[in-house]
Parts: structure tokens; C-alpha cells; sequence
């Protein structure tokens, strides 16, 4: 959930990238990082912490300055993306205002796509949240090898299998070259601050 | 989500906000994620080894083709980043083991630590996977790039200060502790790698490769006992002067770390309130590295060298022994109380409130507002309770609702007329406790004796036995 404070008037949302081991998550992050403006950014920091669970990601905070007296701040995150790492998943997920799903389009990744999105919709659930209620953008990645021998999954194959039921907006990108990082970002950042807004703020500033 | 008028303007202006930030390389500096990567303090990156050296491979390293034989490792450890399954875990360890049979003889024995670690930590990921870090497959990567300049270099010292110990180090630490069950599946696999271990030593190397297998399980758990006579020492000529020369060094690190890292910290521990959970933690890692020491020492017999590894006494006069029998009661004071019939004690420290409260509490069920203290309408919280829960502001206050303690029956918390309340608080959790009896002080002399409980699912942190009456000592503990 979104942190409002109101006495100070700042607005804090969570965009939380999902999605596959090896998908290029944190490689949007770092895409995000390396090409923004150093007083827009804070640090990006990769949390290890070690105890009776690992909890590891990658945290990103942007500022996107002062709207109407409210300085509004974004944070992204990424998830550890291999199956065995489900709570820690789930623990990162807690709380998350909007959602990438970032889509690995190899062949051999088909099936991990759709069980990751599977498990996205089923953490979800556990915190009393639907998929298709919150904030959501598809960004096929990797885009890049489609014009290598390597076997890749067409769009329109991503699509029915990932985006037949949700039908949200949909980007083609390449977290290496940068290519539709910021797309995909722009999307996903005003749906959720508009959802965080109508949903916690607006009917207080009538 | 679609726009309402009277939203429009600000919506707009979030739009316009977001547009204006998120241009596509609107930065100063356009770098690949790649090159910003290096700049991101991670963990892997801060310890990345050098990279290494392209040096010629060996002969001995060179696949029949010709083609380097850290190919299927390089492979397997891809595949292993990827996904952690049982099938590419299994897969690189027999990669592995083949690799570490292609080194030269003096190579082999050099790097068995490394290989013996990455085996491990392996091994670790095949039986408890959510205990091992998400940079673990980084970790053996690292492992696999000082394996490749270690089998290039004419002389490992070369390499040892910049590559062999900061991969160890990062091997070491990649490893969990995985307790209990683990030691019984080593135990298992340790009998087939020993099965297939002996024919092979016929060779320097395959004697080398059975005894650092073994001695690797040596080091992973507390039962194995019963392994340690079978270690091929005494056949294996120069690996295995090699060898007990390693363990005896082994030895006196060990007993080094015992003495000046384990022991001191146990006596912090045990001297500090609040902190009984991690003394009896401490206290067990110490015993269980003592028992390993003690079968090492039993496994070389002759070879042990007393003095590579002199017996360290525990420091503060404490007995090894006496710290996990005859603990020290870590308080000096403890408040006793008669709680579901029994008498148990607390600790004042952690007392924010005793007292007799308004009719209305006591009908607070399982759980009590901290706000329903609050006498009259202009009365303040904050003036009720006391300690550490009297640092939180009143709105703070206001918020808190802490769990009511069950008696030991379970029935129901609701509390009889003649009732006190007591409510412990620490660190932002709390419990309450309907008292039978209000709390005396009790100062603990030497004479009573103090034994601790390491059980995470109570708030029992141990006995104390007084006078020959056992009074449990509940405490809230740090989460």
C-alpha cells in the first residue's frame, strides 16, 4: 500500500517488476538508474539479508517532484525471480501499488513466463489484491534477440499467452540497449500514481 | 482508472510530471546497465575477483577437441543461475568432481578447498535451497573464474592473495549453516562418495580427491563420527602429510576462533539482558564446534599435533562446559508473580505497566487496547505506563494493541475481580499478563541456578531454580 503523508504531504508508491529468473528485471533497473537525472534518483541499492529467509532485491527511489504541494516518490523494485525463492516473492510484493511484468521471450522460457504469472496473481490473492484490479503493464523483453538464431516467442505469442486474459498495455523492449525501458516505466508510473491518488487522496482534496 | 473532471487538471499534471522525468535518456551520462551495474555497490560485484588472466591452458586442461574443459562447468553454472533444480545442481557436481580429477597432482591438492566448498554449497542448494543466498550461482561462477586462472598460473602464490583466498572467503560465506537433518543426508552420501572413492586410489589424485571429500564432510555436521576412522590418511603418502598438516592448521584456527571470537561473545551474551535467546544460540554453536574439534583430533591420532593446536581455556573463568549447564543467570533482578496458578517471573525492565485498571479493561478479551488505560476524559496514556513504551507519543500509544497472555489451561483470559494487570513491552511488542498476585523483586544470588531455554515458540527464556522450586522467567525477546 501506498505511504501517504499527509502532514508532510508526500506520496510514496511501490512499482514492483515481476517476473522469471533471468528476465531483466533488474537489468530495467539499472537501464532506469543509468539514465536518469542524478536529483531525480536516490541510490539504487541491492538488500541481501540473511536470517532464517533470504530476502533479496534491488530498490530504486525516484522522485517525480511536487504536484499540487504533494512531493510524490516512486520506488522500484524487483523480486528474486527463481521458483524457489516464492516468499521472498511474496515478502517484496507486500504492498506493491503497480506491477511490471517483465517477460523473458525465449522458447525455453514459456512455460516460466506463465508460471511466473501465475504466481504473481496467486501472491497477490494471499494479500487480498486481483491482478486485473491493480495497476499492470507486459514488457516483452529482450527484443533484441529476435533478429538472432536464438528461438524467440513471437509477440502475438506472448500475447495469448500471457496478456489473453488481462489485455493490458504491452511493450516491446530491450533492458540492455535501453530500448522501451523508459515506455514501459512512464506507463506503469501514471497508472499507479493515478490509482494511489483516486484510491487514498483525491476525495481529500475536493 | 479512466479520468473524472474534476481530476482531469491534476492528473494532468502527474502526466505531465512523469512525461517530463521519464523521457527516454534524459540523462546526463548515457551508459549500458551494464557499465551502471559498476557502479551499484552489490554485494557480488564488491567482491568480484579479477578477472583472469588469459593465460595458455594446459594440455591436461584441454578437452579431446581441443576445446577448453571448463566449457560443461561454465555450462552447468549458466544453466544453474538460471534455475535451481535438482537436475543442473546434480549435473555440476559431477562436472566439478571430473574437473578437479584433471588437474595436475600438486594443482589438485591446492585447490581442494575450493572445490570441496563449491560442492557444498552445491549440496546446500539441493537440500535446503531457500537457505542458500540468491547470489550463491554468482558465487560459484567466481569460483569457476579462479579455477580457470588457478589451472593458467605457473604458481598458485601468484594468484593466492588476489584470487584463491577472496574466492574462499566468498565460498565460506556463501555456505548456510543447515543444521539437524542435513548432517543425516551428508551422512548418507558420504558412504556412496567413500564407496566410490577407494578404488580410486590407486592414483595421488584420486587419493587426494577421497580424502578432501571426506574431510569436507568432517567439517558440515555434528554426527559424523563414525566417518572419521575410515579417512585414508596414512596410505596416501605426500596428499596426506598434505592433509593433517591442513587439518592440524585447521585445528588451531579452530581453537583460535573458540577462544577469542565464540567464547567472548557468549560472556557478553550471557551478562546482557534481553539477549538469552542468542547466548543460548552462541552457546551451542561453541559446543558443536568443540565436538568437532575433538573428532578431528580423534581422526588424526598420532598425527595431531597438540601443539599447531594448543587447548584454549574459555575466558571469565567460565568452563566450557558450565556455560551451557550451569549458565549464569543473565539478570540480577526479576519480578515474581503468580500467573494461572503458577509462579513465574518477569523481568522489570520489561514491566510498562502493573496495576489494577478500570472495570472496562478487563472485559478486554484476547486482546488489549494500550488506550483503554487511559483514566478520565483529559487523562494521558503516556502518564499511565512507564519504561520503554513511554517514549512512544500518545498518538503512537493510542494505536497499540498487545495480545493477553493465556494461563498454561488455555481457557478463558477474561480475569477475576481481585486481578492486577502487568503488560511487558520491548521493542515495539508487547504481552499482558492478569496476575493472581502482584510482583515481588526478587534479587538473584549465586546460589540459585539459571538454566536457559533456546525454544523460539515461547516467551520462556529459562528456569530459574530457587530454593528447589523451578520459577520460569518470561521475557520478550528481540524478533
Amino acid at each position: 500500500m501506498a505511504l501517504i503523508d499527509l502532514s508532510k504531504k508526500e506520496i510514496h508508491c511501490k512499482i514492483v517488476y515481476y517476473g522469471p529468473g533471468r528476465c531483466g528485471k533488474t537489468t530495467n533497473l539499472l537501464s532506469v538508474h543509468s539514465s536518469m537525472a542524478e536529483n531525480a534518483r536516490g541510490k539504487m541499492l541491492t538488500i541481501e539479508t540473511k536470517g532464517d529467509r533470504t530476502l533479496f532485491f534491488d530498490l530504486l527511489p525516484l522522485n517525480l517532484g511536487t504536484i499540487r504541494g504533494f512531493n510524490i516518490r516512486i520506488q522500484l523494485y524487483t523480486v528474486p525471480g527463481q521458483v524457489m525463492y516464492a516468499s521472498t516473492r511474496k515478502l517484496v510484493l507486500k504492498g506493491a501499488d503497480g506491477l511490471v511484468f517483465v517477460a523473458d521471450p525465449l522458447q525455453v522460457r514459456r512455460e516460466r513466463n506463465i508460471e511466473s504469472l501465475e504466481d504473481l496473481r496467486t501472491s497477490l490473492l494471499e494479500y487480498g489484491l486481483k491482478l486485473d484490479e491493480m495497476p499492470l503493464v507486459i514488457q516483452y523483453n529482450k527484443r533484441d534477440l529476435v533478429d538472432t538464431p536464438i528461438p524467440t516467442l513471437t509477440v502475438a505469442e506472448l500475447e495469448a499467452d500471457l496478456n489473453s486474459v488481462y489485455k493490458v498495455k504491452t511493450f516491446e523492449a530491450s533492458a540492455v540497449t535501453g530500448m522501451g525501458v523508459f515506455e514501459t516505466l512512464r506507463e506503469i508510473s501514471k497508472q499507479t500514481v493515478r490509482y494511489v491518488t483516486n484510491k487514498h487522496l483525491l476525495h481529500e482534496t475536493k | 482508472m479512466t479520468d473524472t473532471s474534476p481530476n482531469r487538471d491534476f492528473h494532468g499534471e502527474i502526466d505531465d510530471a512523469i512525461d517530463n522525468l521519464f523521457s527516454p535518456h534524459a540523462g546526463a551520462g548515457q551508459s549500458t546497465p551494464a557499465a551502471a551495474a559498476e557502479d551499484v555497490p552489490t554485494q557480488a560485484s564488491a567482491a568480484a575477483p579479477a578477472p583472469a588472466k588469459a593465460a595458455p591452458m594446459p594440455a591436461s586442461l584441454l578437452a579431446a577437441d581441443g576445446t577448453d574443459a571448463f566449457g560443461p562447468l561454465e555450462e552447468a553454472l549458466l544453466s544453474l543461475d538460471w534455475e535451481i533444480s535438482a537436475d543442473t545442481i546434480e549435473k555440476t557436481r559431477s562436472v566439478l568432481k571430473e574437473i578437479h580429477g584433471i588437474f595436475e597432482v600438486d594443482k589438485a591438492v591446492a585447490l581442494t578447498e575450493i572445490f570441496a566448498l563449491m560442492d557444498r554449497l552445491l549440496e546446500a542448494m539441493a537440500i535446503a535451497p531457500q537457505s542458500v543466498s540468491t547470489s550463491a550461482p554468482k558465487t560459484l561462477q567466481e569460483g569457476l573464474q579462479t579455477l580457470r586462472a588457478a589451472a593458467g598460473a605457473d604458481d598458485l602464490s601468484l594468484i593466492e592473495k588476489t584470487l584463491l583466498d577472496p574466492t574462499l572467503s566468498e565460498l565460506r560465506s556463501a555456505i548456510p549453516n543447515i543444521p539437524k537433518d542435513y548432517s543425516k543426508l551428508v551422512q548418507r552420501d558420504s558412504a556412496k562418495t567413500q564407496d566410490v572413492s577407494r578404488p580410486e586410489q590407486k592414483t595421488a589424485v584420486a587419493a587426494k580427491t577421497a580424502a578432501a571429500s571426506s574431510f569436507t564432510l568432517v567439517q558440515s555436521g555434528p554426527a559424523e563420527e563414525e566417518l572419521l576412522p575410515e579417512l585414508p590418511l596414512a596410505s596416501c603418502g605426500r596428499a596426506a602429510a598434505l592433509l593433517i598438516e591442513a587439518v592440524n592448521a585447521h585445528l588451531t584456527v579452530l581453537g583460535k576462533c573458540i577462544a577469542k571470537r565464540i567464547i567472548p561473545v557468549e560472556n557478553l551474551f550471557a551478562k546482557t539482558p534481553g539477549y538469552e535467546k542468542l547466548h543460548a544460540i552462541h552457546t551451542e554453536l561453541r559446543e558443536r564446534l568443540e565436538r568437532q574439534k575433538e573428532n578431528l583430533i580423534k581422526a588424526l591420532g598420532a598425527d595431531y599435533q597438540a601443539d599447531a593446536a594448543a587447548p584454549v581455556e574459555p575466558t571469565g573463568g567460565q568452563s566450557a562446559k558450565s556455560a551451557g549447564s550451569a549458565a549464569v543467570c543473565p539478570w540480577q533482578t526479576v519480578a515474581l508473580a503468580t500467573w494461572g496458578g503458577k509462579t513465574v517471573g518477569f523481568l522489570p525492565e520489561q514491566i510498562v505497566y502493573q496495576g489494577k485498571p478500570a472495570r472496562r479493561v478487563r472485559k478486554c478479551g484476547p486482546f488489549l487496547a494500550i488506550k483503554k488505560l487511559k483514566r478520565g476524559f483529559f487523562g494521558k496514556i503516556g502518564f499511565m505506563v512507564q519504561g520503554e513504551q513511554g517514549f512512544h507519543d500518545e498518538a503512537t500509544l493510542k494505536t497499540l494493541t498487545i495480545p493477553v497472555a493465556l494461563g498454561s489451561d488455555a481457557e478463558n483470559c477474561a480475569p477475576q475481580a481481585g486481578n492486577s494487570l502487568l503488560i511487558l513491552f520491548k521493542e515495539n511488542s508487547g504481552m499482558a499478563f492478569w496476575l493472581e498476585e502482584p510482583t515481588e523483586q526478587l534479587d538473584i544470588v549465586p546460589g540459585y541456578q539459571w538454566e536457559p531455554l533456546a525454544d523460539p515458540t515461547t516467551l520462556v527464556a529459562g528456569n530459574l531454580t530457587v530454593k528447589g522450586k523451578t520459577v520460569p522467567i518470561i521475557t520478550l525477546r528481540s524478533v
